[in-house]
């Protein structure tokens, strides 16, 4: 009755190290469950599931994973990639893992300039890109956010987003309008995919509340109190 | 150097239960620890594993063998019941509890209560059941079964609808009475089930929660009949309510129940001050913030505060978030391990607050 033909989980994680997302349902993987670990700056995409096609699948995931933030595979190894930068950055990594593994894999990644429509105001936000020179000749990256179209107050709707971005992506704000990873490397893809979050951190916040509420046996989930 | 532990897990918990000296703190969860991963390593994913007896056992086995708890609590939910009753169910996915749609009732009143005469076949009881069976074929006498079977005033929330049922409580207490009188048959009935079973223990939730209902609640329509359930019930039972529970927990103490599965909300020494002596406590670890979202270091953290207060037996507050990390949950018995062994003597290993 009780499954033994499987290494003592103790020692899988201690190999694997400290799990930074775990996404319960892979809905293009039979349902599995699909964890992001990390040790040693490494990330690998795990499931300890032992369906034969698991392992294809989380190559899959994390090819997409890397192509989304624009990072790198470790090679031979093909569960695992890192950051270029060395930083690991784990609020932007919550949502690449989830657009990795819950949007069909046969879409096409998204390209061209970094830009989502405003929620709150006919603007269209975008971000560019540039190299600036700090003076230690290092070139770090800054990601200049603007908009276009007509709005009224479209200072704010500007720096809401750069608020955003240094909540969800954890950037460093390097002046009203700009910002940048700590590590000063150049992730277009991390950008891309964190504007529509930092564009509305409300309904940001609101998203991640019933994620993490998912799942919990709480008097409220069970309907055992007013809230 | 670690002390030798010279207890099996499940003389270890009955001991701690019973208040008998144990070689260290018991890692005991009343409640569930399985997760997602846990279901994917066994194959044997929600919301099956509630309802079909080889997938619980193999489930609620992995508390045990790998997360290194020294109980198996194989009662992952609380609706088995309820289902059983005909409430109407929603199963959800792997990763969510099923409910029962209390928004649907199926009883108006006290008159209405009936056992049906297949309950105890029904799948969703039927299955705890015979998993209780085969884990302990499985492991015999290694660790701890704990069964659980829902008190009255949970049953109450699910057939009556919880506003209807408090509506019931303030209009007419004496209605109220009778009808969790005659719940609490159904509490005894799958209790007993659990116990010929095998199970050593049975959780006793009961869900007077500090946000619904006031510690004179439970004074007036439960004390008498946990008391009852205690005599009724041959095996040490653990009384699980949610929340802040300080302003309740006197007479919940003198329920006779064997321990008191307890809340986070609940400051330890507090409780233990109230409890003194007079009933167990078992719990606390925070699961929505310290188990699901922060790392080793705080669930350590937490443990020694238990240990430190003398709870006599360590474990999540309630059932666990179902995508909960495990290396938080390897940390509980890790850390009470390292507990026992910075602070034991020659001879003395357990926690001499705890008795």
């Amino acid at each position: 009755m009780v499954a033994t033909d499987h290494d003592p989980i103790i020692e899988t994680l201690a190999a694997l190290g400290d799990c930074l997302e775990l996404i319960s349902i892979d809905q293009y993987g039979r349902g599995r469950s699909v964890g992001f670990y990390e040790k040693d700056e490494v990330i690998t995409v795990w499931s300890f599931s032992r369906e034969p096609d698991a392992a294809a699948r989380l190559t899959q995931i994390r090819d997409r994973a890397v192509a989304l933030g624009n990072l790198a595979p470790v090679e031979g190894e093909p569960h695992q990639f890192r950051f270029p930068g060395g930083r690991i950055y784990r609020r932007p990594l919550r949502f690449l893992a989830r657009q990795a593994v819950e949007k069909d894999p046969n879409l096409d990644l998204p390209a061209g300039r970094i830009e989502v429509k405003d929620l709150k105001s006919p603007l269209i936000l975008f971000a560019t890109p540039s190299q600036v020179e700090d003076g230690e000749g290092d070139g770090r990256w800054i990601y200049r956010v603007d908009g276009e179209g007509e709005a009224k107050r479209p200072e704010i709707r500007l720096r809401a987003t750069v608020k955003g971005l240094q909540r969800y992506g954890e950037m460093e704000q390097v002046d009203e309008t700009a910002v940048s990873f700590p590590c000063g490397t150049r992730y277009d893809g991390l950008m891309r995919l964190l504007m529509p979050y930092a564009r509305n951190v409300s309904g940001t916040e609101d998203m991640l509340e019933a994620l993490d509420t998912r799942g919990q046996m709480t008097t409220g989930t069970m309907g055992f109190s007013q809230r | 150097m670690a002390p030798t532990e010279t207890m099996t897990s499940r003389e270890r918990v009955l001991a701690a239960l019973a208040g008998e000296p144990v070689d260290r703190t018991p890692v005991c969860n009343p409640t569930n620890v399985a997760t997602v991963e846990l279901m994917d390593l066994v194959e044997a994913p929600f919301p099956d594993a509630n309802r079909n007896p080889e997938l619980n056992a193999r489930l609620a086995a992995c508390g045990y063998t790998e997360l290194g708890f020294d109980a198996i609590a194989p009662y992952f939910t609380i609706i088995q019941e309820s289902s059983a009753l005909g409430c109407e169910m929603q199963w959800e996915q792997k990763d969510n509890w099923p409910t029962v749609r209390m928004s649907k009732p199926i009883w108006r009143g006290p008159e209405d209560v009936q056992i049906p005469a297949d309950f105890l076949e029904h799948q969703d009881t039927r299955a705890i059941i015979r998993s209780i069976e085969l884990l302990r074929a499985e492991f015999g006498d290694q660790v701890a079964i704990v069964g659980k079977t829902m008190g009255p005033w949970t049953l109450a929330y699910h057939v009556f609808g919880v506003e209807p049922f408090l509506l019931m409580s303030i209009d007419d207490p004496e209605m109220t009475l009778d009808a969790l009188h005659r719940l609490k048959e159904i509490s005894v009935l799958f209790g007993e089930a659990q116990i010929a079973a095998g199970a050593d223990v049975l959780t006793f939730p009961d869900h007077a929660t500090g946000d619904l209902v006031s510690g004179e609640y439970y004074r007036r329509f439960l004390l008498e009949i946990h008391q009852e359930m205690a005599e009724r019930l041959p095996v040490p039972l653990i009384l699980h309510i949610c929340g802040g529970t300080l302003d309740r927990l006197d007479y919940i103490a003198q329920s006779g129940m064997a321990a008191f599965h307890f809340d986070s909300k609940n400051d330890q020494a507090e409780a233990m001050a109230i409890a003194d002596g007079r009933i167990k406590l078992v719990g606390n670890i925070n699961n929505p913030v310290t188990l699901y979202s922060k790392g080793p270091a705080e669930v350590r953290e937490e443990v020694y505060r238990c240990l430190d207060a003398g709870v006599q037996m360590v474990a999540p507050e309630c059932a666990i978030p179902l995508a909960t990390r495990l290396e938080n949950l390897l940390e509980i018995p890790r850390a009470v391990r390292d507990w026992t062994a910075q602070h034991s003597t020659a001879g003395h290993a357990a926690n001499p607050r705890a008795n």
